[in-house]
């Protein structure tokens, strides 16, 4: 039995830092970007915002991600719900996760641009805002066409324009977080499967990462292998079912079926690979998922080569059409100063010129695995951009599965079959995770008390994105392109609801 | 552009499977894909281990010859039984396609339109919709997992179209609800106002262990209750996700239903 010691250049543990409202209102704050410029203006993300409920007293939390180091600090300071004061007025990232605390305590903060309940949909009217000659209100959801997840949206429309869009989710609002408390990690490890059920690696890897900062254990080399491959497939899956959809709303039907089979068969490598199509049961706490690497590499490589081959040819050919291209040109515009006010991220984010990504900065080994940012060259945060830079990491991740399932062939069964000795029933203390999604940064705070899951945070990247739907909907777009936009942003309903 | 895309379409060839036709067989080894959990067919002897306990979802039960049972409708396939049973009673099910009919179980809420209807008007209304099934789905608190195989049914490999199944946009066109999710106190009312809207007689598939049971969201206070206390259920569809094979096998169970309800009459 070996226990991994942490190394110096690994992150730390994240110490929880009790503060006063005024210091943690400036933390975070300190987290907002700089609106003029592309680049990470502060080194700091916020990874996460909500409510720790500690023997009954609520708790603000925080936890603030250091780019340059990797690591992430936790903040907290007690809530008293008499005196807090929104800080949503001085950075709109806030304007959601403020809502969702104040829908768990059922007070609002002071100075909130726009209160009304989040979490319970079924409580609350959206009211139309535009008033006028010719205003008409047309509302979608939450059981729309197509096979989609439940969501509700309110379009205030003159003529064909979209003058105003308010999304309405949490229709499918399980209270996730709350139902781990008490749990032993490993229960909690299903949950994590299933906050969103086409992103399990990625939640189940972040999940698994803050489990065992807290532990204080540190995942050996290819068991961080072993998990990146599995999000870069998942990744595939995810990236090839967003252009297939992207295709289908601008009427590529040929396009559409081709793509769809391309998802199908990356979901059928997963299931070869794992058993599990979704790739669930592959991440865990403390374990490698049972894949005989040497034994796989060869035929995993070939279907890789085949699917790669399949997107590559039909993404071609759907540059070239022009009727294609123009759908997406200036549709569902995110304006470049949005990026830093809502803190928005993953393909979203790189679409309007913007160098973030987890991978960057809370995995950077991964640039030996083939890994670079992919920026839209164009930087004009529209569909065509998002297109493109979801095309341009399709290409990433198939290299970066490539070199990883090398190295894990290469190593030997016995190093990587060394199980972990930690013991669960003494295992405390905090600690977070961060991973890049296929839709962005997911982080998990978590809290181990005694093996048990004593608190939960999580923030999946598309709730940080969800904000500036409604902006980017109505931003000179007409109801027809709603579909278009719609597939070119991807978002996940279940994670932002969990 | 056009003839390109011709070329390009037509020449990426056939994928499409045979299923349920009977020389269907195991393609690109989906028999392998773990779905559900099942009982061995002989019996623990090992009394003393506590694989029940070991569920999470509370699904697996010994019958008194000590044969264990698992619930299809409650496994979400996790394979901790197989994981940990010393005398290896458990393994995966190679049933792919998996769906049953309901079957009552603590109360069953209303009584099914099928079931109101004389053999005579059943069967005249069976022989109006033999040939095509138009399905609405609708999503009630799920991962996204379900809907993620439900639109795989329309995709080249399952190609659902070709037996005659079509999705459409409104209830009021649709005979059957397919229904995934655990349901939130949220979605509850849009479900019922989603099965008023629909033409009688209707059918309802509960898809994947969240609609049937609950789940690993069972314990949840956002959870309403399993699908049948709220609305009649006609076919159930375990897994989690369920394959599409099942969801498919799902909704040809439900095109039959009508066929036994108007001989049975």
């Amino acid at each position: 039995m070996r226990v991994m010691q942490r190394e110096t250049s690994d992150p730390l543990d994240p110490s929880l830092l009790h503060l006063d409202f005024a210091t943690f209102a400036r933390r975070v704050l300190a987290a907002r970007g700089n609106p003029a410029s592309a680049g990470p203006a502060s080194d700091e993300q916020l990874l996460f915002f909500g409510v720790w409920e500690s023997e009954g007293t609520p708790n603000l939390m925080a936890s603030i991600g250091n780019t340059a180091t990797g690591q992430s600090s936790l903040y907290t300071t007690p809530l008293d719900v008499r005196s807090w004061r929104s800080l949503a007025g001085e950075w709109p990232a806030l304007l959601w996760p403020e809502l969702e605390v104040a829908d768990r305590l059922g007070v609002l903060p002071a100075g909130h641009p726009d209160p009304h309940p989040l979490l319970h949909p079924e409580r609350h009217t959206l009211q139309s805002r535009v008033t006028g000659a010719g205003a008409f209100p047309l509302p979608l959801g939450p059981v729309r066409a197509d096979v989609t997840e439940s969501g509700f949206f309110l379009f205030d429309t003159i003529g064909e324009q979209i003058m105003h869009m308010q999304p309405q989710l949490y229709y499918k609002h399980r209270d996730v977080e709350r139902l781990a408390v008490g749990r032993s990690m490993d229960d909690v490890t299903l949950l994590a499967e299933r906050i969103s059920g086409v992103t399990t690696a990625a939640h189940t890897a972040a999940y698994a990462s803050a489990v065992e900062q807290a532990c204080g254990w540190m995942a050996p080399e290819p068991l961080r292998y072993e998990r990146q491959l599995f999000m870069e497939l998942e990744r595939l899956y995810n990236h090839a079912h967003d252009i297939g959809q992207l295709a289908s709303a601008a009427g590529m039907t040929v396009a559409h079926a081709q793509l769809t089979r391309v998802k199908e068969d990356c979901l059928r490598m997963a299931a070869r690979l794992t058993g599990s199509r979704y790739l669930r049961t592959a991440v865990s706490p403390f374990r490698f998922a049972p894949v005989d690497w040497p034994d796989v590499r060869t035929w995993l490589l070939e279907a890789l080569a085949r699917v790669d081959a399949r997107l590559q040819q039909f993404v071609s050919l759907l540059r070239r059409t022009p009727t294609f291209v123009d759908r997406l040109v200036g549709t569902g515009t995110v304006e470049r100063t949005w990026v830093p006010a809502y803190g928005l991220v993953g393909p979203t984010a790189r679409a309007c010129g913007f160098r973030t990504d987890a991978r960057l900065a809370y995995a950077p080994w991964t640039a030996h695995a083939g890994f670079s940012v992919a920026v839209a060259p164009r930087a004009q945060g529209d569909a065509l951009d998002r297109f493109l830079v979801r095309v341009e990491e399709w290409r990433v991740s198939v290299d970066m599965i490539r070199w990883l399932v090398s190295q894990l062939a290469s190593t030997r069964p016995t190093d990587r079959w060394t199980p972990p000795e930690v013991n669960a029933d003494e295992a405390r203390g905090w600690g977070v995770g961060t991973v890049e999604g296929p839709r962005g940064r997911i982080s998990h705070v978590v809290c181990v008390e005694r093996g048990r899951i004593g608190f939960w945070g999580v923030r999946s990247a598309s709730s940080w994105i969800w904000p500036v739907f409604g902006l980017a909907t109505a931003n000179g777009n007409i109801q027809t392109d709603f579909p278009v936009m719609d597939a070119s942003f991807g978002l996940s309903y279940a994670g932002t609801d969990r | 552009m056009l003839a390109n895309w011709l070329r390009a379409g037509v020449g990426s060839g056939r994928v499409t499977t045979r299923y349920p036709h009977p020389t269907f067989r195991d393609e690109d080894g989906c028999r392998a894909w773990h779905t559900v959990a099942a009982g061995g067919a002989r019996p623990c002897l090992a009394a003393a281990c506590d694989c029940a306990q070991i569920c999470p979802t509370g699904a697996i039960r010994f019958r008194t010859d000590l044969l264990p049972e698992v619930d299809a409708a409650a496994c979400i396939g996790c394979g901790r039984c197989i994981e940990a049973c010393p005398e290896g009673v458990f393994a995966w099910s190679d049933r792919i396609d998996q769906a049953m009919r309901y079957t009552a179980r603590a109360e069953d809420v209303a009584q099914r339109d099928w079931d109101e209807l004389d053999a005579a008007a059943a069967g005249h209304l069976q022989s109006v919709f033999r040939r095509s099934l138009h399905v609405r789905h609708i999503d009630v608190g799920s991962c996204n997992a379900c809907e993620s195989e439900v639109l795989a049914l329309s995709n080249p490999y399952y190609n659902f179209h070709r037996l005659g199944i079509f999705f459409t946009a409104s209830p009021r066109h649709a005979d059957v609800l397919l229904v995934t999710g655990a349901l939130t106190p949220a979605m509850r009312e849009v479900l019922v106002a989603t099965y008023e809207a629909m033409p009688r007689p209707r059918l309802v598939v509960a898809a994947g262990v969240c609609s049937l049971h609950g789940g690993v969201f069972r314990e949840s206070a956002q959870f309403v209750g399993p699908l049948d206390q709220v609305i009649p259920v006609d076919v159930m569809v375990p897994g989690c996700p369920p394959t599409p094979y099942a969801i498919l096998r799902g909704l040809l169970e439900a095109a039959t239903r009508r066929e036994k309800v108007a001989t049975h009459g």
